[in-house]
């Protein structure tokens, strides 16, 4: 080529002209080949890089960050510095591996063909060419026309925390944070916005992410660089135990990321937690933020503590006046207690129990929602007290509320009164009868046992026995239960869990312990006639103190009077005493006792009845009612009567068959001593 | 045998015959066990009772006729097994103890007719006949 430009020189000079423009074609052709090279990217809209994203919008991940290109158009000089993750384009002609683009790895090399590795990152553009274009010498023969130059700025990074996709993530070089947490899947739920991180080997840097949201300045987030690490902490309202939340419930708990600094507002507001301290905030709006106040607070004493000095806010007073003076200062870790109205039982002290003296108060305890000490006065009824106290519990057995006079002689009555009230709330009656309380005295609503007394024997303990009625025998939970006036044959049974399949229904026996006269009676039930006819009456009033007995069927045969059976004697095959009844026959009892056995004299079956008037007995041919079928030849037969089937030798034929043998025998012997 | 043993013989062989025919004999046969279904003809007597109880039959019967009958009252099947009984004592002679539970089913019919709110002279006039 020298040889060429020396000898012609105009030809040389048209052909340089020629050869410059093909270069130039040629360079243009290569640098179309080597954007080919580079991984594919995702072109944004049109300025998309520069404005605000919602961090919470799921992007889809790709390996480039949008607007890559456009937004890396930093001068390529001979002094730019070569950072990692920058994108160089190396260019040398005549050799198909370069003339393209090559990237600064995460630890600051280029990986180049016949060469390997080159660490150009701290390395000035000049610098790095020249570093590769001594390497290049070594396995090319011309590098003269080696260039390199800056193609693109590309930031790697690594989003940590709570992101939804954490890890290195790849952008453009003037990317942001918020570019960042994008292309890391953006925020997951829980994420602390106001503690974010860049890290930068062991430098931490620590921005509020929240408040960049709020104002849009970019200024308050850093700027990242090469291989920074942006970590997203986690709210520490997520707990230590990773479970899925509601946001909605972690946002009712507060927003607070630190608890030396947060404002902790509690007591009666609809959602307590610790919140973020803004300096301008109000305690109006920590009030807000918590929910607000329910209607149980005590807006007129709320107590503010700030640096350990409290002090009580008014907020009646502020909504009534606006006076923003009455507002109190609220500072970094101010705790807000809401209380509420006063306490129930709380009345008698305004605060303090131990202000009233105990003849100034009624004591009402036991088995009531809110048991405690009451102030008293005479305009104030046993029933408005039950309903102060919140009213009997579930388990109050309120047809025996006590009332208990005081033991230190204030009032002059000092027996103790029962009060019935589930009476008084089921049939009504008169306010004016309602028993007179006195201060100083004391209402015990009594507790119901358990259900079944079988289970809780000590709670079972505690029923007083002028309550309980006695359940005995053949029942699937006999015990002792309580009862009341108002209650009934069948709830006491039912409480009993009923009869047990042994149960003699038809000889119930009932003791009323305070009967007629004040002495014990007893009444005899049939409930099985009950069960037949459902004939109310024939229930008997049951009273507490009372013994219900269900004898067993099984029960010993003396239990059954002689007018409740019919007795079967003689040549039967189970003879003994059988319950009858009206609408039974003969019949029926020689079948019920298993019928007359095979040396029975059933000719002669003898009935004896047991009348008023004159006893009677009567037989009964089994024999031939057998063959003849005539029912009419049944003799009576009532419970109380005896039955007797003899035996084949009482017969009459087996009578005469009989002396007729002794009177052969005597005959025989007399004509014997006759020979003689 | 002897000519003087036979007359002697002949004497205990009789003796011995009778002896089986002056034991105790048996009870008559009884009648009426279930008379309520069938029923066997009466003496007089009996027959006025029975002719008291049929009054007292009817006006149950005319009780279980009327809507009360719908309603719980354990005396209506009682006062049926104690008819049954009553027709049995009845028939079987029994007349003092028919006498007295005719009394008691006379209370029952009472109950019953003052249950249905019907007119109880009607058992009067049941007690009368």
């Amino acid at each position: 080529m020298r040889r060429l430009l020396i000898g012609r020189p105009l030809a040389t000079l048209f052909a340089m002209l020629f050869l410059v423009l093909a270069m130039v074609a040629a360079s243009q052709a290569g640098a179309q080949q080597s954007g080919d090279g580079v991984p594919p990217l995702r072109t944004p809209p049109a300025g998309n890089g520069n404005v605000y994203q919602n961090p919470n919008q799921q992007t889809p991940r790709t390996p480039v960050a949008p607007g890559a290109l456009q937004s890396s158009a930093e001068a390529s000089t001979p002094d730019t510095q070569v950072r990692i993750g920058d994108v160089l384009f190396l260019s040398l002609p005549g050799e198909d591996t370069f003339n393209k683009t090559f990237q600064v790895d995460r630890r600051g090399n280029l990986l180049l063909p016949e060469v390997g590795l080159v660490h150009v990152a701290g390395l000035n553009i000049a610098e790095a060419q020249a570093k590769v274009h001594d390497l290049l010498t070594r396995s090319f023969r011309d590098v003269s026309r080696f260039e390199m130059s800056l193609k693109e700025r590309r930031l790697l990074v690594t989003v940590l925390g709570f992101a939804r996709n954490p890890g290195p993530v790849e952008l453009s070089g003037d990317a942001t944070v918020q570019m960042a947490i994008n292309m890391a899947g953006g925020l997951a739920q829980g994420a602390q916005l106001d503690r974010m991180q860049v890290r930068r080997g062991k430098e931490v840097l620590t921005f509020d992410y929240k408040k960049y949201l709020d104002t849009g300045d970019s200024s308050l987030l850093p700027k990242l660089e090469p291989l920074d690490e942006i970590f997203v902490p986690a709210s520490p309202l997520t707990g230590n135990v990773q479970v899925d939340f509601d946001p909605h419930t972690l946002a009712a708990a507060g927003d607070a990321g630190d608890d030396r600094t947060s404002v902790k507002v509690f007591g009666e507001v609809n959602s307590t937690g610790s919140f973020a301290y803004k300096p301008d905030a109000s305690i109006v709006e920590y009030l807000m933020r918590a929910g607000g106040v329910t209607r149980y607070a005590g807006t007129d004493a709320i107590r503010v503590v700030t640096k350990g000095k409290p002090q009580t806010f008014n907020l009646k007073d502020y909504l009534d006046t606006g006076d923003k003076k009455l507002l109190p200062q609220i500072e970094a870790g101010t705790t807000i207690f809401v209380p509420d109205k006063q306490q129930p039982g709380d009345e008698a002290g305004g605060g303090s129990w131990l202000k009233n003296a105990p003849d100034k108060v009624v004591r009402i305890i036991g088995a009531i929602k809110s048991p405690g000490r009451y102030e008293w006065n005479d305009q104030v009824s046993i029933l408005d007290l039950i309903a102060e106290a919140g009213g009997p519990t579930d388990r109050a057995n309120t047809s025996h509320i006590e009332i208990l006079p005081s033991s230190t002689g204030i009032g002059t009555d000092t027996k103790a009164q029962i009060f019935d009230l589930a009476a008084l709330v089921e049939k009504g009656g008169r306010l004016d009868q309602l028993p007179k309380l006195k201060p100083g005295w004391t209402i015990n609503v009594p507790a119901l046992p358990e259900n079944n007394p079988n289970d809780s024997r000590s709670s079972w303990l505690q029923q007083p026995a002028e309550t309980s009625i006695y359940l005995l025998g053949a029942l699937r939970n006999p015990g002792r239960y309580a009862f009341s006036k108002n209650m009934h044959f069948l709830d006491i049974l039912s409480a009993a869990d009923g009869p047990a399949a042994t149960a003699d229904l038809e000889n119930v026996r009932i003791t009323h312990r305070r009967g007629g006269n004040g002495k014990p009676t007893v009444t005899k039930l049939d409930l099985a006639a009950y069960f037949n006819s459902g004939d109310d009456r024939l229930l008997p009033d049951v009273q507490p103190g009372d013994v219900i007995y269900f004898p067993d069927k099984s029960a010993d045969w003396l239990a059954l009077g002689k007018e409740q059976t019919v007795r079967v004697l003689g040549a039967v095959a189970r003879p003994g005493r059988y319950k009858f009844n009206d609408s039974m026959t003969l019949l029926d009892l020689l079948a019920e006792a298993g019928g007359p056995t095979a040396d029975s004299y059933q000719e002669k079956i003898v009935v004896v009845n047991f009348a008023r008037g004159q006893d009677q007995a009567e037989t009964f041919n089994l024999v031939h009612f057998a063959k003849t079928g005539n029912f009419q030849e049944l003799p009576v037969l009532r419970a109380g009567d005896t039955v007797y089937v003899p035996n084949a030798t009482q017969s009459d034929w087996q009578q005469f068959i009989g002396g007729v043998r002794d009177t052969v025998s005597l005959l025989s012997i007399f004509a014997l001593l006759g020979r003689i | 045998m002897p000519a003087s043993v036979r007359p002697a013989c002949l004497g205990v062989l009789a003796l011995l015959s009778l002896a089986g025919c002056s034991s105790e004999s048996w009870p008559s046969s009884g009648h009426g066990g279930i008379a309520e279904l069938r029923p066997i003809p009466l003496p007089p007597e009996a027959a006025a009772l029975n002719l008291k109880l049929s009054c007292y039959k009817a006006l149950i019967d005319r009780y279980k006729a009327s809507d009360a009958a719908v309603y719980a009252n354990a005396t209506l099947p009682r006062s049926d097994d104690l008819g049954i009984r009553i027709s049995r004592e009845i028939a079987g002679g029994l007349l003092p103890d028919a006498r007295y539970d005719l009394e008691t089913l006379k209370v029952m019919v009472v109950d019953l007719m003052e249950d249905a709110e019907l007119p109880t002279d009607k058992v009067d006039q049941c007690a009368v006949s």
